[in-house]
């Protein structure tokens, strides 16, 4: 049986006057999941964590989440929610641990002093959490907004663009967090990130959204398994491949030839088949690589969803 | 709600912009008894020379109620920019600085949000009155002493002992403290609608002179409108030194007042309920 989703999205729309921001979208996340958020700028993927947060009210459309109408169970809801929407902005005037005490009141949750260390500890915010905001730079705001995220240990974690403004230290620690908050604390993550290749490292499932619509969902792993893949072998028999593959179905897949490297397009699957082929031909080979990036089927994806829509709009007219 | 109020009580006092206002009250009470101690004589006979054809005035005509007097008179005309600057930030400088998004996510009603900033709105324009109080009154008697107090009105002259004159400040405090409050209402519902701090301040103050110029023009036109605007009743506070006491007038501008907090308040809530919060 599938487990129950955590947040559920039916039909969502939010239009602006005539722009529409979301349309029509349908999500699923599940208890556990590290679901990823995709989309190019203005996709609608803010506007969608905006209404999930209750910032903005839905044209259409419903949201439940833990099984409860948000509209009807919100402030049930919201208390067991943390967030970050785009760019963590705190009281500049107050201190870090002010900033982390006031926020977790409004959660209804008054924490020690022990358990407000423990989270900044754990953000890489320890030795400063005396210190007034407004003398922290992006990423150390990005820190402390997820320990205001965590600090009420909530059970679901939404969290729009948390690496945005972070060094690359930074990046690695957000990510081997949101991977403890997951496996270790069994938190459900709702991830939107512009680093695409994030979702790929950390993501269990996903959705692309392009234009407010939602183009592709589902589990990472089995949606880019189906993409197809630059797949290079390296060898030092190119011209006796070349003869093999001329006279193989491989043929279709061949991509380019270079002095010691042969490239194919095929999809994951299809890999182990070619190294058994390559094996039975006799083809002494040194490596077997392949490059998959989330970018080029992400771009793939919004590019066709473009095209189909331009053509629904001329048959329109 | 206690929890609510007392967080932004303490965002109020955390802002350097709060102390604006209890700076300015004293600097100017403090210029002013100054003033009077020196040179008070000159001015109080500059006042009362129209009528002292007609009257002999002796004994200690300056004394502190009479400088507490003078003070409420003047300061008056400032206090609704002191509380504007506070009052009018509390939405639109949370919209402006972007901490509205996270405190907007957390598990409290908007209608709470929007009350309770303007419980710790009233209780700042209080404690404001009370500052004002406390100083003009308590340095005031301090410096000048205890004394029967003259008010010149426009078509007479009220003369009231001083053993009765501090039930008729702590009044007109009180209701100083109900038409401030309007304005902390006035400027609460602005700062509801823009997501920049400053707006709400300045168009608070615009209206306030705007209807002050309306309700003090003698034009036939503004007799219509004037009983309906808050301005012409912010300044019932003066009728606490009448003698007698135009009890009903009290009564008419106090609730005249009350309902434009209710109306205020009610579409600020309105408004604030339904908006997307895009900052």
């Amino acid at each position: 049986m599938a487990p129950a989703p955590i947040i559920q999205i039916n039909n969502l729309s939010k239009s602006y006057g005539a722009l529409h921001a979301v349309t029509d979208l349908n999500l699923e996340v599940f208890t556990g999941d590290v679901f990823g958020f995709l989309g190019p700028n203005g996709a609608g993927k803010s506007t969608t964590i905006r209404m999930l947060l209750s910032l903005i009210k839905p044209t259409s459309g419903s949201i439940f989440i833990f099984g409860k109408n948000l509209l009807e169970h919100r402030n049930e809801i919201l208390r067991k929610i943390g967030c970050i929407i785009e760019k963590p902005d705190f009281y500049l005037y107050l201190s870090a641990v002010k900033n982390i005490e006031l926020f977790s009141r409004l959660s209804g949750f008054h924490p020690s002093a022990k358990k407000i260390d423990e989270v900044l500890e754990l953000v890489g915010l320890k030795g400063r959490e005396k210190d007034k905001v407004k003398t922290f730079s992006h990423g150390m705001k990005q820190r402390l907004g997820l320990a205001q995220t965590l600090i009420h240990d909530p059970e679901l974690i939404i969290l729009d663009e948390p690496t945005t403004g972070l060094d690359p230290q930074g990046i690695i620690d957000v990510r081997n967090l949101i991977l403890h908050l997951q496996q270790d604390l069994k938190k459900t993550i709702f991830l939107s990130s512009h680093i695409l290749s994030e979702i790929e490292l950390i993501a269990s499932r996903m959705a692309i959204l392009n234009k407010g619509k939602a183009v592709a969902q589902g589990n990472v792993t089995e949606l880019l398994s189906s993409q197809e893949l630059l797949v290079t072998i390296e060898s030092d028999e190119v011209e006796k491949a070349m003869q093999w593959i001329n006279n193989s179905s491989w043929n279709k897949n061949l991509e380019s030839i270079t002095e010691q490297h042969i490239n194919f397009k095929l999809s994951k699957n299809e890999i182990p088949d070619l190294t058994v082929a390559l094996n039975e031909a006799g083809i002494r080979y040194f490596s077997i690589s392949y490059k998959r990036t989330l970018e080029d089927y992400f771009l793939k994806l919004t590019q066709e969803h473009d095209r189909s829509h331009e053509n629904t709009n001329r048959r329109k007219k | 709600m206690f929890n609510l109020v007392s967080i932004e009580l303490y965002k109020i006092s955390r802002k350097p912009r709060s102390f604006i206002g209890f700076g300015a009250i004293s600097v100017i009470v403090l210029l002013i008894e100054l003033a009077l101690y020196l040179d008070g004589q000159s001015y109080v006979q500059f006042i009362i020379q129209q009528v002292e054809q007609t009257f002999q005035i002796g004994g200690k005509i300056i004394n502190g109620n009479l400088v507490t007097y003078i003070l409420l008179q003047t300061l008056i005309v400032q206090m609704p920019l002191l509380v504007a600057l506070v009052t009018g930030d509390l939405i639109s400088g949370e919209a402006a600085a972007g901490s509205i998004r996270l405190l907007a996510t957390k598990p409290v009603s908007r209608v709470n949000i929007v009350l309770s900033k303007f419980a710790a709105g009233s209780f700042y324009t209080l404690l404001l009155i009370i500052w004002l109080g406390l100083l003009a009154l308590g340095l005031g008697l301090l410096i000048f002493g205890k004394g029967d107090l003259i008010v010149l009105n426009s078509d007479h002259i009220s003369i009231l002992r001083s053993s009765e004159t501090l039930w008729r400040f702590l009044n007109a405090f009180l209701i100083a403290f109900v038409s401030l409050s309007v304005v902390s209402s006035l400027s609460l519902m602005l700062s509801c609608f823009t997501d920049n701090s400053i707006g709400p301040i300045m168009i608070t103050m615009s209206i306030i002179i705007l209807f002050t110029i309306i309700g003090t023009m003698e034009i036939p036109l503004f007799d219509v409108v004037r009983p309906f605007l808050f301005t012409t009743h912010m300044i019932v506070w003066r009728s606490m030194f009448e003698d007698p006491l135009p009890v009903n007038q009290v009564i008419t501008s106090v609730g005249v007042m009350l309902f434009h907090i209710a109306l205020f308040l009610s579409l600020a809530i309105f408004y604030f309920k339904r908006k997307d919060i895009l900052s």
